[in-house]
């Protein structure tokens, strides 16, 4: 395995701001905003966080983490806890609001199936034009083209709109899509939820190798089983900060009786 | 570490990145920006009969139009050229700017659901709508050859100038499309006043009429607008008369900063474009 952290982050936070009145949305707001309190839509364009009184929600906060280079993480967490927003965060999608964080290698994200996906483009088109929007180059593409269609299981169908696919061969071909690209990092989002036993094995199969082969891999599930058969480390999010970082069976337990129980009890 | 990885590389930090990191990341997803090109190049124009020759037939027809009700019943003065040539040579280059401009609107709320779950340069998305529309630009210009030929007019060298006004008239639409198409994703409103804006510009800019319609003293007014000068170059080059310079230099100058305000801008509010489109 190769030594070096892939991912470093530093006190990472990432606020969303829950009272638009502040921030006004529309021209008309804006304008009345303007002559209602001057000196407050002002203070918002010269700074932009600017926000004396709004309610802010920290969706992640204080997050220290480190990854290594080919380590398989686990994240677990309610719904709510920050997992995406880490993911979303680290894969730049949306800025940090505080703190610092290092991502070595390129990342490939599947914070959503299918996500890029034209219906009315053929497999084979949607396949080029999610990998580029990966960060993939063509040359890639083209000479993996065969193994992602191989694996999707979608052959007699890449000259098909995609619309026309059922939903499990769609969730297939985006997930064969992003596990056989070169990136360094590759961001699973609760897509395993999705397509039938069968699948689901093949894609856990397919996640372990990409670790053997020295990738990286952040898993994000609620499916406890598969964090636990494919990570040897875990973190669980609660409200949005790192409350435990560990052995995954520890981050199993520690979930089960600090998080679900508090739920139910 | 291997060597790749030390290119890859990247510190995420809510401080401002200098502007030019931006064009950098642009050259690498360079190739992301022609797939978004011909993304919507395919799907306009798939489960149509005519196919790609819409690009061609919607200036032509609208050139019948206007050269019918312009030309023959208002009777508007067209410099002495027949009047659809006139008029062509002037829709050439506004069709372009309209549709870079509505796209850049278009494309930013089309895209949502791309720019909320995934990375890439944001300035992609003007870039790529303004580009899949120099395509529509380019089989456009064919027909002008085709216009001028069928009316004698002389093909002469001096039509390569037209490249150096082509290259401005992409910056112009370009800036003012991601400024509007920005402004459109923190002010909900601008979405709907842009097609009306691009309308009521159609008609202070001498597409339909010379430039010359205007009085000397107000002609300065008349070049603030970048396309004016754009348009009236344009026409002079295919009609082989000397270019107004100093219109051009006026209205280029006023298009290069529409040009840099709107990509500054459209990079600037694209950082958080994820939490608000």
């Amino acid at each position: 395995m190769p030594d070096y952290n892939a991912i470093e982050t530093n006190k990472l936070g990432k606020k969303y701001r829950l009272n638009k009145a502040l921030r006004p949305d529309n021209l008309r707001e804006a304008v009345s905003y303007f002559f209602k309190s001057p000196a407050q839509s002002l203070a918002n364009i010269i700074h932009r966080n600017y926000s004396p009184s709004g309610r802010e929600l920290w969706a992640i906060r204080d997050v220290d983490l480190q990854v290594k280079g080919g380590e398989v993480l686990g994240i677990i967490g309610k719904n709510g806890a920050g997992k995406s927003t880490l993911l979303k965060v680290l894969s730049r999608v949306t800025e940090a609001s505080e703190g610092r964080a290092i991502v070595r290698g390129r990342i490939a994200s599947l914070l959503e199936i299918g996500i890029g996906f034209h219906p009315d483009l053929t497999g084979r088109e949607n396949i080029f034009l999610n990998a580029a929007l990966l960060g993939m180059k063509k040359a890639v593409v083209k000479s993996r083209f065969n193994e992602i269609v191989e694996f999707a299981g979608v052959s007699d169908f890449i000259e098909t709109q995609v619309k026309k696919y059922s939903n499990g061969m769609f969730v297939r071909l985006a997930f064969a899509i992003a596990v056989h690209l070169d990136s360094e990092i590759v961001f699973i989002d609760e897509v395993l939820a999705v397509g039938d036993t069968d699948f689901q094995r093949k894609c856990l199969n397919k996640v372990q190798a990409l670790s053997e082969s020295g990738r990286t891999v952040l898993f994000v599930s609620h499916n406890l089983a598969a964090v636990e058969r494919l990570c040897k480390r875990c973190i669980v999010f609660d409200q949005g900060r790192i409350g435990f970082d560990g052995s995954t069976s520890q981050a199993l337990e520690y979930y089960r009786t600090n998080i679900l129980e508090r739920v139910t009890g | 570490m291997n060597k790749s990885l030390k290119e890859d590389i990247v510190v995420i930090q809510p401080i401002r990145v200098p502007f030019w990191r931006d064009f950098k990341e642009i050259f690498r997803y360079r190739e992301l920006g022609f797939f978004l090109i011909w993304r919507d190049l395919k799907l306009r124009y798939k489960q149509t009969i005519l196919g790609i020759s819409w690009a061609v037939l919607q200036p032509f027809l609208q050139m019948v139009v206007l050269a019918i009700f312009f030309g023959r019943i208002v009777n508007l003065p067209s410099q002495g050229v027949p009047y659809p040539v006139f008029v062509y040579a002037g829709l050439l280059p506004w069709t372009f700017f309209a549709n870079a401009v509505n796209a850049c609107n278009y494309a930013v709320i089309n895209n949502a659901g791309l720019i909320r779950k995934i990375y890439f340069p944001r300035l992609l998305i003007p870039i790529s709508a303004t580009g899949t529309g120099l395509v529509d630009f380019l089989l456009a210009f064919l027909l002008l050859i085709v216009i001028m030929l069928f009316y004698h007019l002389p093909l002469t060298f001096g039509i390569f100038g037209l490249l150096p006004l082509t290259i401005l008239l992409v910056l112009t639409g370009l800036g003012v499309g991601a400024l509007l198409s920005a402004l459109a994703v923190v002010y909900r409103d601008v979405r709907h006043i842009v097609p009306f804006l691009v309308q009521l510009w159609f008609f202070i800019t001498p597409v339909i009429y010379p430039a010359t319609i205007i009085s000397d003293r107000f002609q300065f007014l008349l070049n603030l607008n970048p396309m004016s000068g754009i348009i009236t170059g344009f026409r002079a080059i295919i009609l082989n008369q000397p270019p107004d310079y100093s219109a051009l230099y006026q209205s280029g100058a006023i298009g290069l900063l529409f040009c840099l305000a709107g990509v500054l801008y459209f990079s600037r509010k694209a950082r958080d474009f994820a939490d608000v489109v």
